[in-house]
């Protein structure tokens, strides 16, 4: 589905919500709750304050339906669910220690793509968790813009309204996200060039 | 990393620390640069192979960023009736729900702005340095300054100057020197302010001193003396109708309109302050009953 049509479901979904259908709503979460889950657990780095984020978010678009005159409920939505992802991070004022404590499990794996090799799987298994770690290395703000950038493709300027920033700061902070990841990462990198 | 080969890097890096990598990250990403900016990067781009492995790698930090998967979603975050009655709120907090706007952070500060303004206006309005120009209209007021032109003898050798010699001082066309004080006092005498008001003790004796020096200075004292007069009311001569007109306004009328614009300044002070204070209170409701996860 493209974003026009996106958008126009959504309109009327909120607008069937806002009557006072709450099915209408809930057609809603369930369209997004897989998408705000996988980016704001990538942001926070804890599965457990990203249920959190995702559930203040959702009860908060809820009670200010009426406050949504955007063309873009996802971007509402992703809008909410980071400035509450911010919120508890900045409430509870600590890293995660343990963060994806599933990727400390041997047992739980990801859904490996088919016809990929045992060796490419442990490569990648190896890779996850440098990237994690590294990942945690960067500041908040900068791992939002990336995240949003990188993975969920918002451009620029769609960047800095949900986050509420500049265009030049949004920029600033995936390349300066990035230059430290890279650094970051440089142990892992150093092998594959010799 | 699995993607990420390739060729190793000579080991000097001296000229690299000059290159902003910044810069290189920004080329990477495709930003639009200005040529004088970007033709440089380019060039490092192609001769610098520390740049050329920085570019490299930020474009599979990148994309490994990207593939970074997720442990996957626990709970289902569906809103039950029960959630959605509580997050309704009662009629209370849905009307203060609807009183929050997203501006009304800037809007608190205009909102103090303005009541500050009118509390401003209103101290001003009542603390006026002629302690309120009506008050001089009651006999209280007037009452030591009848006193003062009782006690002064040079009161009615003012007094008398005028009689004598406002007549010759008025054909007198160029002002004396020495007449500057007189002046300046009659200018005073033509206000209504209080302090202005017990100075003419001193105005008669300027007048005095202006027998002493003839000349345009003599009409000036008695137009301060003739002010005098009018305030003293019928203890005192009157003052002649023509020397009354070139003393100026009359300063009673004067009195009144200060006042009229005291009492103009203190009600919009007034207004002003409520008006500020009311705009506060609606922001601040606004503020509390405003969700902090909204955009």
């Amino acid at each position: 589905m493209d974003r026009s049509a996106q958008n126009a479901r959504d309109q009327l979904l909120v607008d069937q919500a806002r009557a006072g259908r709450l099915e209408a709503f809930n057609e809603l979460v369930v369209a997004y709750q897989d998408y705000l889950y996988s980016m704001t657990v990538r942001v926070v780095r804890d599965p457990d304050v990203a249920e959190e984020a995702v559930q203040e978010a959702f009860f908060s678009a809820y009670r200010n339906l009426d406050r949504f005159s955007g063309s873009s409920f996802r971007a509402w939505l992703t809008r909410i669910s980071v400035n509450a992802a911010h919120d508890i991070l900045r409430k509870r004022k600590r890293r995660p220690a343990e963060p994806y404590p599933e990727w400390e499990n041997e047992a739980w794996q990801p859904p490996a793509p088919p016809r990929e090799e045992p060796e490419a799987v442990s490569m990648a298994s190896f890779e996850r968790a440098a990237i994690a770690r590294c990942m945690e290395g960067i500041t908040t703000e900068q791992r939002t813009a990336i995240v949003l950038y990188d993975v969920e493709g918002y451009d620029y300027a769609e960047i800095a309204a949900i986050t509420g920033v500049s265009n030049g700061t949004v920029k600033s902070r995936i390349h300066r996200g990035r230059l430290a990841l890279r650094e970051c990462l440089a142990p892992e990198l150093e092998p594959d060039r010799g | 990393m699995s993607d990420m080969s390739r060729p190793a890097l000579p080991p000097s890096a001296s000229a690299h620390d000059q290159h902003d990598p910044l810069l290189v990250a920004q080329v990477v990403a495709g930003d639009p640069l200005d040529p004088a900016t970007a033709d440089p990067v380019r060039t490092w781009l192609r001769t610098c192979p520390h740049c050329a492995a920085l570019a490299a790698d930020l474009a599979r930090v990148s994309a490994a960023v990207a593939r970074e998967p997720v442990p996957p979603r626990r709970r289902d975050f569906r809103l039950s009736p029960e959630d959605a009655e509580r997050l309704r709120g009662n009629a209370v907090t849905r009307r203060l729900r609807r009183l929050s706007w997203p501006r009304s952070r800037a809007f608190a500060p205009a909102a103090a702005g303005v009541m500050s303004i009118g509390l401003v206006f209103v101290v001003v309005g009542y603390a006026w340095p002629d302690g309120g120009a009506g008050s001089i209209e009651t006999q209280s007021d007037l009452a030591p300054l009848t006193q003062t032109m009782e006690v002064a003898p040079a009161n009615s050798a003012a007094v008398d100057s005028f009689d004598s010699e406002a007549m010759d001082a008025s054909v007198m066309s160029e002002p004396a020197p020495a007449d500057r004080a007189a002046s300046g006092l009659a200018q005073k005498a033509s206000g209504v302010e209080a302090d202005e008001v017990t100075s003419d003790t001193a105005g008669a004796e300027e007048a005095s001193r202006a027998e002493q020096a003839p000349g345009a200075g003599a009409l000036e004292a008695n137009r301060s003396a003739g002010v005098a007069e009018q305030i003293v009311g019928s203890e005192a001569v009157p003052a002649e109708p023509e020397l009354t007109s070139l003393a100026g306004s009359s300063p009673m009328t004067e009195s009144g309109t200060e006042a009229e614009w005291q009492r103009w300044l203190v009600l919009a002070g007034v207004l002003l302050a409520a008006g500020g204070g009311a705009l506060l209170l609606l922001a601040w409701l606004s503020r509390r009953s405003r969700d902090p996860l909204l955009p």
